[in-house]
């Protein structure tokens, strides 16, 4: 026993002195932090950070890249936000700029703005609300992934429909294909608390005249007969008709793209992602993937672009001059071609001349840049405001959907319940 | 009788599969390429068989790194739980001070605050005091959920010595301390490995903590890295697994060298707490 | 020179060595658990400071039908997760009890679901349970016991099920363990006087192995009761709280207020909820301790 007792303390000592060094937290002194996210394209990853520590030496300064996912991204956020650690150069999604904004806590980037339009032409105007208030621009657009609809096209023509053009015809189309026994839940819609379920819900209530506010932005609530019209349509597969599965209501961001992958299923929204994965694994359903444009209903097709991201410079930091320049040499047009032209055809941009490229000239590209062209920015009609960036990342929307599916409460119930919560928001969060 | 040894085998061999089963799938599919998982080909054997998850991990991701700081943060967890928690233990069984029964209680409350509650509060706190994004603010707050469970084992420990060993140095003109170092920790050794495997598991583990406290790349731990494998559109499930299998082989080892040891140290201090 | 008495240099160093625990335990628990308090009595959102709104945050959570649901599934959760371990662990503790042969190296074996990272567990377990690609319900459809996918994650109630299965595997051999060693300290001639009795198997697990071993199974019990109760990562990796809110429970709940709305007041208040169930439970298993001393 005392040998034992030795033994460990001599291993207790020599473990504590290993330890001690570590506790130091990260030395920041002349260094500029730059958050990006993790994105499943690697390879365009890594050209990205290249050209941003290309733009960095440059520039006679040291930079220090970290990463999030997309699950932890408001984590890591809000944790910064309240520790006032935010980074010297944030890419922030969505929302992110409209939130950080209003806090006073984002630095104006008009001018880089300025830069980047010589660069790669003028931003696109439905990407505005995201980024302009006040008249003055407080985020750079980086890229978009649009949300489209993939479906088998294969399947479609063994059962002789048209791909479909409305909410209504993905009903139709799933029960075509469900009667004829091909699939038992070919309806891959996930009204989920991913981007894949809250961006098609944003679609769908939109396109039935179904918005919360008006174009001031300021609270309407969602109307109620435009309202149950929508729930009704989505609510179907899951309740009447059965063409979508429980499950699918709990996926994951990747799960809908692995159900597609391995046949299960032949209608889903999704980034241009499945075609990247389908291609780079010689997929023996890439001949058999199309993808169209997300359905329009009876007020049009007015799609949600929820999937933006965008370059701020937080005020937390104390090097805000560098880090202007530092996005504008990222955002050059030599540099933002070379990672546009890396990314598998998943990164869009937002800016008019850069969209023009021929590298989107294909028929998937020409799709995908319709989608970035004419999609609205999260707060529809009206511009991004905290308290809709909070409805969004609240899962109002998709909440709704679900308590009528999962808890069987009726579509006028949901409604209203969404409306109250989505009031509420409004009150806390007024519009200025 | 025979009835009896059978049903006895027959539920052990279930639970026994029970056990495997998820084990066993996670070898399975970290030794499985990305096509193959995703078509779902050859679900129970791996063909082909390839080692590139495990290559991946070590090469492109920063595996190495996760586990350096986990084996830093669950070390010196530990080593301050077991610091604070003895004294504190001995202390409240061994002493006697005005007040002490009362502290034994609150010790033992403590430890039913839930972490999930207090991950919000803990962070404003390392906030206020200008001490986040570093390891040592996961090694401060592990031992508010160790420090409980580690005094309450060692009490039940303490409690188990006879009083006439250290009263027998005493006499022999040994001081307080002396005793305890001498005498009442050695035989408490049990109870310390227990406790030391119990405090360096949990904090091995621990996933929200270091989800939130930590920005940093390069100081994540093990759980939040393994995280990383699900990349909004994709699941790495090889990968994951791989990492998986990997993060779990140390505890394993460690559990069966020393299983015996936890074994005794849990139940005396179960059984006798 | 003797200032001190013997007494007070107990006393001295009995606050000595107690001082560690205490400044700590102060510092970095109780002073957060107030401010948990406070924070709960408070708007907060993310980035702006906290103003004092009273018990407006609790009262909105009552009124919330989606707070009713995840204090319906945290009971569910936890009792559902409590009572199966509790039997799986009494079978194994009763199965090792008198195996002889190989019988640390099948505990040692037994204890790994314990040690493995409960990410991991909840991460393997949400695989395992793919409704397509999982081994589960790919062996299924193999022996031909089901012809389609069982929807362990979609279908709510099965969902349930699901994250209670996965908690199960980590936690039984907490339970087993302790048992076993509790077992093995009751007396031999109990039941070898029960045997001549005319005693069977059952009832000498009933009468003398339960009995005895009653302290035990209540401490592991309650041990479990709260880490259960306020579970976050195997809800969370495994569902996230759905499908809709099915599995959503108290900690997934206050995290998704906290992180996802932003609303630290309320996230607080929400955690609170499980604080009187686990302070009744405390107090009725110490007064049953107690009563099982005198």
């Amino acid at each position: 026993m005392r040998t034992l007792a030795k033994r460990l303390a001599v291993l207790i000592a020599l473990l504590t002195v290993a330890v001690v060094p570590a506790l130091e937290p990260p030395a920041a002194a002349g260094k500029l932090a730059l958050w990006r996210l993790k994105t499943y394209i690697p390879p365009a990853d890594k050209i990205l950070d290249a050209n941003a520590q290309d733009c960095a030496k440059k520039a006679g300064i040291e930079l220090a890249i970290q990463t999030y996912t997309f699950d932890d991204m408001w984590t890591k956020f809000t944790a910064a936000i309240e520790s006032k650690t935010l980074p010297d150069i944030a890419e922030l999604d969505a929302v992110g700029p409209a939130r950080l904004a209003n806090l006073g806590r984002l630095a104006d980037v008009s001018d880089v703005v300025a830069a980047a339009t010589k660069e790669l032409g003028p931003i696109l105007p439905n990407a505005d609300g995201a980024v302009k208030f006040g008249g003055k621009y407080f985020a750079v657009p980086h890229y978009a992934i649009p949300l489209v609809l993939f479906y088998r096209s294969d399947i479609l023509a063994k059962v002789g429909a048209e791909p479909p053009d409305t909410w209504e015809d993905i009903q139709r189309v799933s029960e075509k294909v469900k009667k004829a026994g091909v699939q038992d839940f070919p309806n891959g819609f996930p009204w989920n608390r991913t981007g894949d379920g809250y961006d098609p819900a944003m679609s769908l209530l939109w396109s039935y005249g179904a918005a919360w506010v008006d174009k001031s932005g300021k609270f309407t609530g969602i109307p109620k007969a435009q309202g149950l019209e929508a729930l009704r349509v989505v609510t179907r597969a899951y309740l009447a008709d059965k063409t979508s599965a429980f499950d699918y209501l709990s996926w994951s961001g990747a799960t809908n793209n692995e159900a597609f992958m391995a046949g299960k299923i032949t209608l889903t929204p999704n980034g241009p992602s499945i075609l990247f994965q389908e291609e780079s694994t010689q997929h023996p359903l890439l001949k058999d993937t199309a993808i169209k444009l997300m359905p329009k209903g009876p007020a049009g097709r007015n799609l949600a672009l929820t999937f933006v991201m965008n370059w701020a410079v937080p005020t937390d930091g104390k090097s805000q001059k560098e880090a202007k320049a530092l996005i504008g040499c990222v955002m050059t047009r030599e540099n933002f071609v070379k990672y546009m032209t890396g990314s598998f055809r998943q990164m869009v941009p937002l800016f008019a001349k850069a969209l023009e490229d021929p590298y989107w000239n294909t028929p998937t590209g020409k799709i995908v840049v319709d989608t970035v062209k004419q999609g609205h920015p999260v707060g529809w009609p009206g511009p991004t405001t905290p308290a809709a960036a909070e409805v969004v990342s609240g899962n109002v929307l998709t909440d709704m959907i679900t308590r009528v599916i999962v808890d069987k409460v009726t579509p006028e119930a949901a409604i209203e319940e969404a409306n109250k919560r989505i009031k509420e928001i409004y009150d806390r969060l007024p519009v200025k | 009788m025979r009835g009896a040894t059978l049903a006895r085998w027959i539920v052990l061999a279930v639970i026994l599969a029970v056990v495997f089963v998820p084990m066993y799938w996670i070898v399975v599919t970290s030794f499985k390429t990305g096509r193959q998982i995703l078509l779902s080909e050859s679900v129970y054997v791996p063909r082909p068989f390839t080692l590139d998850n495990y290559v991946y991990l070590f090469e492109e991701s920063r595996f190495a790194l996760w586990i350096r700081n986990s084996a830093i943060t669950a070390t010196a967890s530990t080593l301050l739980s077991l610091f604070i928690g003895t004294a504190g233990a001995y202390s409240l069984t061994r002493l006697s001070f005005p007040g002490r029964r009362t502290f034994g209680g609150i010790v033992l409350i403590t430890y039913l605050v839930p972490p999930g509650l207090m991950f919000i509060p803990l962070y404003r706190t390392f906030i206020g005091l200008g001490y986040t994004n570093s390891l040592g603010t996961l090694i401060l707050a592990y031992p508010t959920f160790l420090v409980p469970f580690v005094t309450w084992l060692l009490m039940g420990f303490f409690r188990s010595i006879p009083r006439e060993l250290e009263e027998a140095a005493l006499v022999d003109g040994a001081t307080r301390v002396q005793a305890m170092v001498r005498v009442v920790l050695p035989l408490a050794a049990p109870g310390l490995l227990a406790a030391g495997l119990f405090c360096f598991t949990l904090s091995w583990n621990e996933f929200l903590y270091a989800l939130i406290f930590i920005a940093d790349d390069s100081l994540k731990t093990l759980p939040v890295g393994l995280s990383e494998f699900v990349v909004s559109d994709f699941a790495f499930w090889g990968q994951l697994m791989a990492a998986a299998a990997l993060a779990s082989l140390p505890v394993i080892v460690v559990y069966i060298y020393l299983h015996k040891y936890m074994v005794q140290g849990l139940t005396a201090g179960a059984v006798k707490g | 020179m003797n200032v001190l008495t013997d007494r007070h240099r107990e006393q001295l160093l009995g606050y000595a060595l107690i001082a560690p625990v205490a400044i700590f335990l102060s510092g970095l628990v109780a002073y957060p658990f107030l401010s948990a308090i406070y924070l709960s009595l408070t708007e907060k959102t993310v980035g702006y400071p906290a103003h004092f709104v009273g018990l407006r945050n609790y009262g909105a959570l009552l009124e919330s039908g989606r707070f009713r649901i995840v204090a319906w599934n945290s009971a569910a959760f936890t009792v559902g997760s409590i009572v199966v371990k509790l039997v799986v662990g009494m079978a194994m503790a009763l199965a090792l009890h008198s195996v002889v042969r190989g019988n640390q190296f099948i505990r040692g074996i037994l204890l790994l679901p314990w040690v493995i990272p409960t990410v991991v567990i909840a991460l393997t377990w949400k695989w395992l349970m793919d409704l397509f690609r999982g081994l589960i319900n790919v062996a299924l459809i193999d022996v031909g016991a089901v012809t389609s996918g069982v929807h362990w994650l979609g279908d709510p109630t099965l969902a349930m099920v699901s994250v209670i299965i996965a908690n199960v595997w980590r936690g039984f051999p907490f339970f087993g363990v302790s048992f076993l060693a509790a077992m093995q300290t009751v007396p031999q001639d109990l039941y070898d006087a029960a045997a001549v009795d005319g005693a069977g198997s059952w009832e000498k697990f009933w009468r003398i192995t339960l009995p005895s071993i009653k302290g035990v199974v209540a401490v592991v019990t309650l041990l479990s009761t709260i880490v259960t109760l306020n579970d976050f990562n195997i809800v969370y990796i495994m569902t996230r709280g759905g499908p809709g809110a099915a599995t959503h429970i108290f900690a997934t709940y206050s995290y998704e207020l906290g992180i996802m709305s932003q609303r630290w007041g309320l996230a607080m208040a929400a955690s609170m909820a499980s604080l009187p169930l686990v302070a009744l439970l405390i107090v009725a298993v110490v007064r049953y301790l107690h009563r099982e001393e005198e």
